[in-house]
């Protein structure tokens, strides 16, 4: 039954709907997800903490390098590692390469991560020819680079020319086509030199020349170089192999490339070399990482960081150590967890390398800036497969005049990662296995009390019916439980048995009152009727015997009204009902009342055919007087009162409807309406006193007909309205 | 000779005015206040009739112990109840010990002594003329009203009534056809507090003590919400 159907009352009721006590746990549960968020939160923290002490760690390692090195200016100096001082535009600097170039293969794949640091020769290096230099004649690029097992140099050559031209297969002459020179000097000793030309593509012939590069000195090919020359799109490439023992502090090493573009004269066109001018120290003078300081820095110790030495012109001059990191900690990850986060994740990263062409790039700006402030710069950068991050520290060498290199150290972070991600596991996994225990238990719990308090709501909601009475003054749900439901259920039981007691003594009150009235009522109206015998009369005697006898007449029928309803639930004893016709007497009734309340208009319904019932009549009557009186006395003036009687065949019932417009029932007294001495009414009739058991009566008459009532406020018109259904015979 | 009445009331203001009120008709009036001090007195003096309050002192049935244990003795003293207790119980409680009439607090002294000269009235015609005089009879259809003997009949069998259902039935006789409203009713019980359910109460009586004699007696009719009438068409 709804009484206030507002939007403010379904909002209510949504909220009621959504506020279960189950959905509220399940809430709270959700704030447990915070615990993992939270350890994840204290990961990072600990994470920035653990990499600032591998930083500094880092750094004093690198510290140490620097301090050793510094003002070791003879350190980069030619006498004892390094030929001579270095310049950027006249030495060939070495790099070192992973893998091994494949001389019979016409590409060159094995340089393509150095390409972008091969330095071109083009017409500022012509040393000879080059009239009407045009850039298409003749230009190379050049790379040199050690292999990995330091056994070998080899030279990139990648020549762009017009006209390609081998060597003629006729003739003994070993110039007749582009070829290479390679100009090599030991320390002090008179220069060599030699040629590389081929006939086809393929390996190259190598002669040594005499001073003039007129004619080979033997006509043997020398055996110590190997070198292949390959067409490409635009020229052709050269590869060459030098044993690296020809190679030492105090060599020089120059090239140059001859260009033939006469098919028919063979003569030089162009020469472009390494090197700018036929000076004394024209030649090149090869770079090659240090031994001395590789050594030197050998002896550092520090696992999974790689060292590097590198001058003031951006060369590295020593390398020791590697990034190559390799973790296993399966063994200490979390089942259950570590499956979770490799299958979200993917597994976690074991082995991490990181050669350091690849990078380089990453680091020069600190570089330059280490070498110009002289002081040590830091930074972290991710790695270049990005699954990681190198943290880098680069510290300078102190010259006494300049800065005399840096030392670069490089250390990833997979170690903490790795630690961090084993942390992350467990915490998230453990949480996760207590959240999920914890909810799953929290929920049983709300679940068994929702259930529960379900229950004991369903039933206490029973235990008063439609119209208010007690039906029962015990709960069973729960009532043994021993917790604090058990202790409501047993309260709610002791509450209906209390108030069910105080029904019963409401219900009971009328008639104790009447009966404790009526014997001084009985002593004042003997008394009066006394007086009034003894006292002469004169008019004002008169007059107040009067008003005497009219007070006691008043309460006497107060008293008599108190006990109305007693009084009619004595008459209506079982076995002394009769048959009558209740639409009979309806109209009958309805007639009569209409006579004596003229000023009421009433719009009457009433089913053609009898309505049979076994009852008491004037019970009904009484009923009718209460129902009626009461749409009288609560209706707004002028208005109809709608009486309707319905034949329900079915469930063999009759109800007769009373609705009246008027002022609403306050929700608040609706389920008590129907008690005995309860009433809405807020200013009282001395001449008529309310005890608020008209309404009772109406209960009482309606169920010792087999029926019910029941109150509602209507729905359309502001009013309320009254419905009784009672049993056909 | 001075009818002698005894009052058994516990209530010493309520049995004063009684006694008083008898007395100012002529009566011998002993007044007692328990059953135990009605009971000596009784035996030390019979009354001719006995009022009675049911409820004495903490014995809720006092009154009725004390009837019980009179008409043991002496059937034939007629007994008056007078009692605040209303209840349909009581009642039949009340009149199944043969007791002549039941009467409800308040009372008027006026009603009281009426009551009681008709209750001498009808006892003396019933010991002394058994046999009512047909010339104070009253014939409607089937029904013998005696007002001087208080008695009625229906198709010649006698019918038991309180004085009270005997003006009841008188009034409604009288005028066979007419409704009567619950107030023009009213004045007719003489009482000084009557309410719709005391006239209910009264017409449910004499119905079910008119269908003892005859079950298709169906002369009292309802007239909805307005009251009774006397119709036996």
């Amino acid at each position: 039954m709804r009484f206030l159907t507002g939007p403010f009352d379904q909002l209510k009721r949504q909220l009621r709907e959504w506020g279960g006590i189950r959905t509220k746990l399940t809430f709270a549960i959700i704030l447990f997800l915070t615990i993992p968020v939270m350890g994840y939160k204290m990961l990072v923290e600990m994470k920035q903490f653990l990499q600032q002490g591998q930083e500094n760690a880092l750094s004093m390692a690198a510290q140490a390098v620097s301090t050793v090195l510094h003002d070791n200016a003879e350190l980069f100096n030619p006498e004892t590692g390094i030929p001579h001082a270095l310049s950027n535009e006249q030495d060939l600097y070495v790099h070192e390469m992973k893998e091994t170039p494949d001389l019979d293969n016409p590409d060159y794949e094995e340089w393509r991560p150095m390409l972008e640091r091969a330095i071109e020769y083009s017409q500022t290096h012509i040393l000879q020819g080059g009239k009407g230099y045009v850039s298409g004649d003749l230009s190379f690029d050049h790379l040199l680079g050690v292999s990995s097992d330091k056994r070998h140099i080899y030279a990139l050559f990648r020549v762009t020319d017009n006209h390609t031209l081998f060597r003629r297969t006729k003739g003994l002459r070993v110039d007749s086509g582009d070829h290479l020179r390679i100009y090599l000097q030991h320390h002090n000793r008179p220069p060599k030199n030699y040629l590389a030309t081929a006939y086809r593509p393929g390996l190259m012939s190598i002669y040594q020349m005499d001073e003039q590069w007129e004619k080979p000195t033997t006509g043997m090919h020398e055996r110590i170089f190997t070198a292949s020359m390959h067409p490409s799109a635009n020229g052709y490439t050269i590869e060459l192999k030098i044993p690296k023992k020809l190679i030492d502090e105090t060599t020089s090493l120059s090239f140059s490339i001859i260009d033939i573009d006469d098919k028919e004269a063979r003569t030089i066109k162009t020469e472009i070399g390494t090197f700018k001018e036929w000076t004394e120290a024209y030649m090149n003078r090869v770079f090659l990482p240090a031994p001395s300081m590789e050594r030197m820095i050998h002896a550092i110790d520090l696992p999974d960081a790689r060292f590097s030495i590198t001058d003031r012109h951006r060369r590295v001059v020593a390398t020791t150590g590697s990034l190559l990191t390799t973790i296993s900690r399966g063994d200490e990850r979390n089942p259950i967890s570590a499956l979770l986060f490799d299958w979200i994740f993917g597994s976690p990263i074991q082995q991490f390398d990181e050669p350091i062409r690849d990078t380089r790039e990453f680091s020069w700006s600190a570089i330059d800036l280490a070498l110009r402030s002289g002081e040590e710069q830091r930074f972290i950068r991710p790695s270049y497969d990005g699954l990681a991050e190198v943290i880098t520290v680069v510290y300078p060498i102190h010259g006494e005049e300049e800065e005399l290199g840096v030392v670069v150290a490089e250390q990833s972070n997979l170690r903490i990662l790795a630690e961090l991600r084993v942390a992350l596991e467990n915490v998230v996994g453990i949480t996760l296995l207590v959240i999920l225990v914890a909810s799953l238990i929290l929920i049983t719990i709300a679940t068994r009390l929702t259930l529960r308090l379900h229950r004991l709501r369903e039933e206490t909601s029973q235990a008063i019916d439609e119209s208010g009475r007690i039906t029962t003054e015990r709960i069973h749900t729960e009532r043994h439980a021993l917790d604090e439901l058990g202790d409501l259920s047993r309260s709610i039981s002791k509450m209906l048995q209390r108030l069910s007691r105080y029904n019963h003594y409401l219900a009971r009150m009328p008639r104790m009152l009447k009966h404790e009235i009526l014997n001084p009522l009985n002593i004042v109206s003997t008394s009066l009727e006394h007086l009034e015998q003894e006292i002469p009369e004169s008019e004002k005697s008169q007059k107040y015997l009067r008003k005497s006898r009219r007070g006691i007449g008043r309460l006497g029928s107060m008293v008599q009204s108190l006990a109305e309803a007693s009084s009619l639930e004595d008459a209506l004893t079982p076995g002394s009902e009769e048959p009558f016709d209740l639409r009979e007497l309806l109209e009958e009734y309805l007639d009569n009342y209409q006579n004596t309340h003229t000023l009421q208009h009433f719009q009457v319904a009433l089913p053609e055919a009898a309505l049979p019932i076994n009852g008491w009549p004037y019970a009904i009557e009484q009923m009718l007087d209460n129902l009626l009186n009461n749409a009288i006395d609560y209706s707004f003036p002028g208005k109809p009162i709608e009486v309707e009687a319905l034949l329900n065949d079915e469930q063999r019932v009759v109800s007769i409807t009373i609705s009246n417009e008027g002022p609403p029932i306050d929700i608040e007294i609706r389920d008590s309406l129907f008690e005995s001495m309860v009433s809405s009414r807020k200013e009282s009739n001395p001449e008529r006193p309310h005890l608020g058991l008209g309404l009772y009566i109406v209960r009482l008459v309606a169920t010792h007909h087999g029926g019910q009532v029941i109150a509602h406020n209507r729905e359309q018109t502001e009013g309320s309205r009254f419905t009784v259904t009672l049993s056909l015979s | 000779m001075n009818r002698k009445i005894a009052i058994v009331e516990d209530d010493a203001d309520q049995r004063e005015n009684y006694a008083d009120a008898l007395r100012g008709q002529g009566y011998e009036i002993t007044a007692y206040a328990s059953k135990e001090e009605a009971l000596e007195g009784f035996s030390a003096n019979l009354p001719d009739l006995a009022i009675l309050d049911v409820m004495l002192g903490e014995n809720h049935d006092a009154g009725f112990e004390l009837c019980a244990e009179l008409h043991r003795q002496h059937p034939s003293i007629p007994v008056i109840f007078l009692t605040a207790r209303d209840s349909e119980m009581d009642r039949v409680e009340g009149l199944s010990l043969e007791a002549w009439d039941y009467l409800i607090k308040p009372i008027t002294l006026d009603y009281l002594t009426v009551r009681v000269s008709s209750l001498f009235r009808i006892e003396e015609r019933l010991t002394h003329s058994p046999s009512p005089t047909p010339a104070s009879d009253t014939l409607c259809g089937d029904l013998t009203l005696n007002e001087s003997a208080m008695s009625v009949r229906w198709k010649e069998k006698p019918i038991e009534l309180t004085l009270t259902e005997f003006w009841l039935v008188e009034a409604l006789a009288k005028s066979p056809g007419d409704a009567f409203s619950y107030e023009a009713l009213m004045p007719v019980t003489r009482q000084t507090i009557v309410e719709k359910n005391t006239i209910n109460g009264h017409i449910r009586r004499i119905r079910i003590k008119f269908k003892r004699i005859d079950p298709d007696f169906n002369c009292i009719r309802n007239v909805f919400g307005v009251g009774y009438r006397w119709d036996c068409e």
